[in-house]
């Protein structure tokens, strides 16, 4: 029996990760059904690429959605069985061009716009990584998604020109996705395929981040069947995430004085008062000490002592 | 958004107005000594387009055909007072004027259609990219001849360099970069493996008449197949696949033989 891990940025907002990648990887395990242990590591440093989702089974290690069908596909494990040859090489045209459209829109929408940079995926990916990941990993995310965004559309100078084509291609490939889903459950007959997996993980994050910015994410939401795709597969194969997460928001709008809702963003706080105000104190003692104020003190003690030995002496003669 | 719909849509509206004019001109690089791969892919795929939908037109060649395109990128056809460049635009440039192939296919057979060429953009184009301007061996021997052929010596150098790191930081901005010859190769078989599934024995791909699919595969697989490059399996994963290969020759004997 194969004994999978998987390492996988954490989720957010009802999501079971807010890496499209790891998505991917997520739903696909999901559909299929496969035993796997799933590990929230939220730290690419110490993977082979340099960036999550990693699989392992045993000696193999893989990091990338395709590479990872592959492999499942030789245990077995195969979604895509259904799948005669024409749709099979349909569905890798289609996401060839989800590749093509969709995607330089959602690193935009993620990754380049400032706002919902600035807003929702820094703090996100901050709150995930620890001191000092989480000081580099954000903007070499970024400097990647401007430089792909560049190279696709580099001939324009204006960012807002860049934006109306890259979120009009991408709505006209909404609208592509839409057309071919129809009314039916999903895209390949009525059992889910890798291609679901790929499309559930682009629109997902685009649904439920709460992004300032959102042209994407509403015209994802007022496409119908697509939000009504993402909301079934959610409730199906991610009950458990949504439900915690919705658990865990009524609890915050629940706890409804200030001093409350105060005490559980800041669990600490008395400890941190005391340990602000030693820190003060230390500063401020170390601060004299370096001025010489203690030594006016002494030297204030030697000189008492100095006078005795002369008041004797004087005595003396 | 509206700011972008209405201009647009002014555009289109006063595009509907004209009808095709007679002197509509295509400007592509020179044919025998300067083209590359990609960009004579591109200029074909056009040109069958064009043929297939009945509207005459001129070849001009120009050896700065790519700095004046709007775009950079060419072929581009000048078209009364507008310039438009590249496949799709011109196509959707077309359609603005009663001028389309695809009138009779569904809107899943659309859907489809877009997502197939898609798949031809991604991975020919980048493909055929990624041999002329990466492949030490084509790079030397024929890219880099050719490109500098139109300029005085050091200028031809420096704008050959140009290029490349141009060519070289989007294909790896795409990915591309890190792949092997044989992980691209590997691709594009899919790819054609793809495409010829799907057109399976048919005349072309959506039913007895091309559409704009059947010209873009045109022009990429009849390019690769008939370009001599020192990397020759290219051709040789092409041309394994004898569906595409007889579509390529139909669409040369159907509309670019001269009677």
């Amino acid at each position: 029996m194969a004994n999978i891990e998987l390492d996988i940025w954490r989720g957010e907002w009802g999501l079971a990760s807010i890496d499209l990648e790891c998505l991917k990887v997520l739903t696909y395990m999901k559909f299929i059904g496969v035993p796997v242990k799933v590990r929230e590591s939220n730290n690419p440093f110490f993977t082979p690429k340099g960036r999550l989702p990693v699989m392992r089974d045993g000696r193999t290690v893989l990091t990338n959605f395709e590479e990872v069908v592959e492999h499942l596909k030789s245990l077995h494990y195969n979604t895509d069985v259904h799948l005669n040859s024409k749709e099979a090489a349909e569905a890798s045209a289609f996401t060839q061009y989800l590749r093509d459209k969709l995607y330089p829109a959602y690193q935009y929408a993620w990754w380049v716009d400032e706002k919902n940079y600035n807003d929702v995926t820094r703090p996100t990916f901050a709150k995930c990584l620890r001191i000092p990941f989480n000081f580099f990993y954000p903007s070499r995310y970024q400097n990647a998604a401007k430089e792909m965004i560049d190279a696709l559309y580099g001939e324009h100078t204006d960012l807002r020109e860049i934006e109306k084509t890259i979120y009009s291609e991408a709505e006209k490939c909404l609208k592509t996705l839409s057309d071919r889903l129809g009314e039916s459950e999903y895209f390949f007959g009525n059992r889910p395929s890798s291609f679901d997996a790929i499309v559930f993980a682009y629109l997902a994050p685009l649904v439920k981040a709460p992004f300032p910015n959102g042209t994407l994410s509403n015209h994802v939401k007022g496409t119908a069947n697509l939000a009504r795709f993402v909301a079934r597969i959610n409730q199906k194969n991610f009950r458990h995430v949504t439900d915690e997460y919705n658990k865990q928001n009524a609890k915050k709008q629940s706890t409804g004085s200030q001093s409350d809702r105060e005490a559980a963003n800041f669990p600490n706080q008395t400890r941190n008062k005391i340990l602000a105000a030693l820190f003060a104190a230390i500063a401020m003692t170390g601060y004299a000490v370096a001025n010489g104020m203690f030594q006016e003190l002494k030297d204030f003690e030697h000189s008492r002592d100095y006078n005795e030995m002369f008041e004797n002496e004087e005595e003396d003669n | 958004m509206p700011e972008f719909n209405l201009s647009d849509s002014i555009i289109t509206s006063l595009n509907a107005q004209e009808p095709w004019p007679d002197n509509v001109k295509l400007y592509q690089p020179y044919e025998v000594e300067q083209i590359l791969l990609p960009d004579n892919a591109s200029c074909l795929a056009v040109q069958a387009f064009l043929k297939m939908c009945n509207l005459p037109f001129e070849v001009e060649m120009r050896w700065n055909a790519e700095f004046m395109s709007p775009s950079g990128r060419v072929p581009f056809i000048k078209c009364g007072a507008f310039v438009v460049s590249e496949l799709e635009p011109i196509v959707q440039f077309a359609a603005n004027k009663g001028v389309t192939l695809c009138a009779q296919l569904s809107t899943e057979e659309k859907a489809e259609m877009r997502a197939y060429m898609s798949l031809i953009t991604n991975v020919l184009v980048n493909a055929e990219l990624y041999i002329s301007w990466l492949d030490n061996d084509t790079y030397n021997a024929v890219t880099r001849v050719r490109n500098s052929s139109v300029y005085p010596w050091p200028l031809g150098w420096l704008q050959t360099r140009q290029k490349r790191n141009a060519v070289a930081k989007r294909l790896k901005a795409l990915h591309w970069h890190e792949k092997s010859l044989d992980q691209v190769l590997a691709d594009v078989e899919q790819c054609c493996n793809s495409l010829s599934q799907r057109l399976g024995d048919k005349d072309f791909f959506f039913g007895t008449t091309p559409t704009e699919l059947d010209a873009l595969i045109f022009g990429h697989v009849f390019t690769i197949i008939t370009t001599r490059l020192p990397c020759r399996r290219l051709a040789e994963t092409v041309r394994r696949h004898e569906t595409l290969v007889s579509l390529a020759k139909r669409i040369d004997e159907r509309y670019f033989k001269r009677p």
